[in-house]
């Protein structure tokens, strides 16, 4: 599974850098880095929903404070 | 013909608020004058002389004045010291056009240092004497394998007082340079490795004001810098084949913009996580572009780092600010020496997100952002084109 993350102006401002971080934590605390894989992303076009993330082809709009919540039910259920 | 690549920055004497060493660079259509002055003493009265000296010789010799006419001018202007009763101030005198071809006048500073692939190359000087000044005179060919140095005697004396009893001396700086003539090194490294010798000779205490300015012949490169898609999303297409087959690289600034590209391209942009820091959003690679980064806070900060670049007296910190791995340091290091030409092609579109959500920097920011980094380029003597799209 590919997460990305966008960092766009707005979704860095917003907390892309916090954002990725955390996601890579959590992957490694749940030993899932075969698994999901981070990336980057410029501009995913929804910048009014800021920070934009993308896994498996939908788009969510995650903040640095949802983050566990975002990695518990969609990136959990998803490989688990 | 080639470009013109120079660079010049000083240390100032330890203590001192002003620098007494001076610079004028004037840039014309064929070629480039720099004259670089080292006022009598030091602080303000230094500094006095020697910025009128580079001053009235670079304006002079820009409206064709003869050397004799500037030189007389140049003694019958200086104001007299008290002290000393003397009004003196030494200066080199460099002209060098875009064939090659380089004149050289002289008076009092140490000698000017040539070399080419790697070896020092003697310079056949002939003598002149104006005004009872006497002035050495020059004239040779720079290929892409030369490097020309000037430098105030505070560089020959670096180390004086501290590490060494004479200083780092003409012909270990003449050694020291032999490696910086090649092609690949830009004027800029020269001068921030000759000062921060220098800087470490003196114990960052320096005994005199030091100066260095390195001039070296380029094939000229173009920078082609893409920010912002264009107002009309059906130009898209156009734009950006125009874009690609301009001359010279491109660089593309903006999230949008980038994706865009990536999209008419039909490839995917590649993202650099590695150079992202928690102040400015991570550089990506696409294939033909030579750099792609985000748009208005990456901009934001390679002005700050490209004026803190600018600020007269030299910097360790500022330079190695531009050799650190985020985008905003690769962007201004590239403006700053791999760039003799820019072409801003700048795209009119609005982007939706930033004019609500509280965004702090709204369409016409991103104009005058852009035009501001147009205005620093062409401050360090380069050609910038705007293009609105």
């Amino acid at each position: 599974m590919e997460i990305q993350v966008c960092i766009g102006s707005v979704c860095h401002l917003k907390g892309s850098y916090d954002i990725i971080h955390q996601l890579e934590e959590m992957i490694a605390s749940h030993g899932l880095e075969d698994r999901v894989t981070i990336k980057a992303a410029f501009c995913l076009g929804n910048c009014t929903g800021a920070v934009c993330v993308k896994a498996d082809g939908e788009i969510y709009s995650v903040q640095p404070e949802n983050v566990g919540k975002f990695f518990e039910t969609v990136v959990e259920k998803k490989v688990m | 013909m080639y470009f013109i690549d120079t660079a010049y920055n000083s240390i100032h004497k330890h203590g001192e608020e002003l620098c007494g060493d001076h610079i004028e660079q004037v840039n014309l259509e064929d070629s480039k004058i720099l004259v670089l002055a080292d006022g009598m003493g030091s602080g303000v009265k230094a500094n006095i002389l020697a910025t009128l000296t580079s001053k009235i010789a670079a304006t002079m010799l820009r409206e064709g004045a003869s050397l004799d006419e500037t030189i007389d001018t140049i003694v019958h202007t200086l104001p007299v010291c008290n002290e000393r009763h003397l009004a003196y101030s030494t200066f080199t005198i460099i002209k060098a056009y875009r064939d090659g071809v380089v004149y050289v006048a002289e008076f009092d500073n140490p000698s000017v240092f040539l070399l080419r692939n790697g070896q020092s190359v003697p310079i056949n000087k002939t003598t002149r004497t104006i005004n009872d000044k006497v002035i050495l005179e020059s004239r040779f060919m720079l290929d892409e394998n030369s490097l020309l140095v000037a430098v105030s005697d505070g560089v020959i004396h670096a180390g004086v007082g501290h590490s060494l009893s004479l200083g780092w001396q003409w012909k270990n700086v003449n050694e020291y340079l032999k490696d910086f003539s090649y092609k690949d090194t830009t004027t800029t490294t020269v001068t921030a490795n000759v000062l921060e010798v220098c800087q470490k000779l003196y114990e960052n205490q320096a005994g005199d004001d030091t100066t260095v300015l390195a001039v070296k012949i380029r094939e000229q490169e173009t920078i082609n810098l893409f920010s912002g898609p264009p107002k009309n999303p059906e130009n898209d297409y156009a734009v950006i084949e125009e874009i690609l087959k301009s001359e010279g690289k491109v660089v593309v600034c903006g999230g949008t913009t980038a994706s865009v590209v990536a999209r008419i391209l039909g490839t995917e942009m590649q993202v650099d996580l590695e150079t992202m820091t928690p102040e400015i959003p991570p550089a990506g690679k696409i294939d033909r572009v030579e750099l792609v980064t985000e748009g208005v806070l990456t901009i934001n900060k390679a002005i700050e780092l490209i004026r803190h670049y600018q600020t007269p007296g030299f910097n360790a910190r500022a330079m190695a600010a531009l050799n650190e791995r985020n985008a905003a340091a690769m962007l201004a290091k590239l403006l700053i020496e791999n760039c003799d030409k820019l072409n801003m092609w700048i795209g009119q579109a609005v982007n939706p997100a930033h004019q609500k959500n509280g965004f702090p920097m709204d369409f016409n920011f991103k104009i005058n952002q852009l035009r501001e980094l147009g205005r620093l380029v062409e401050k360090m003597g380069k050609e910038v084109n705007f293009i609105y799209i």
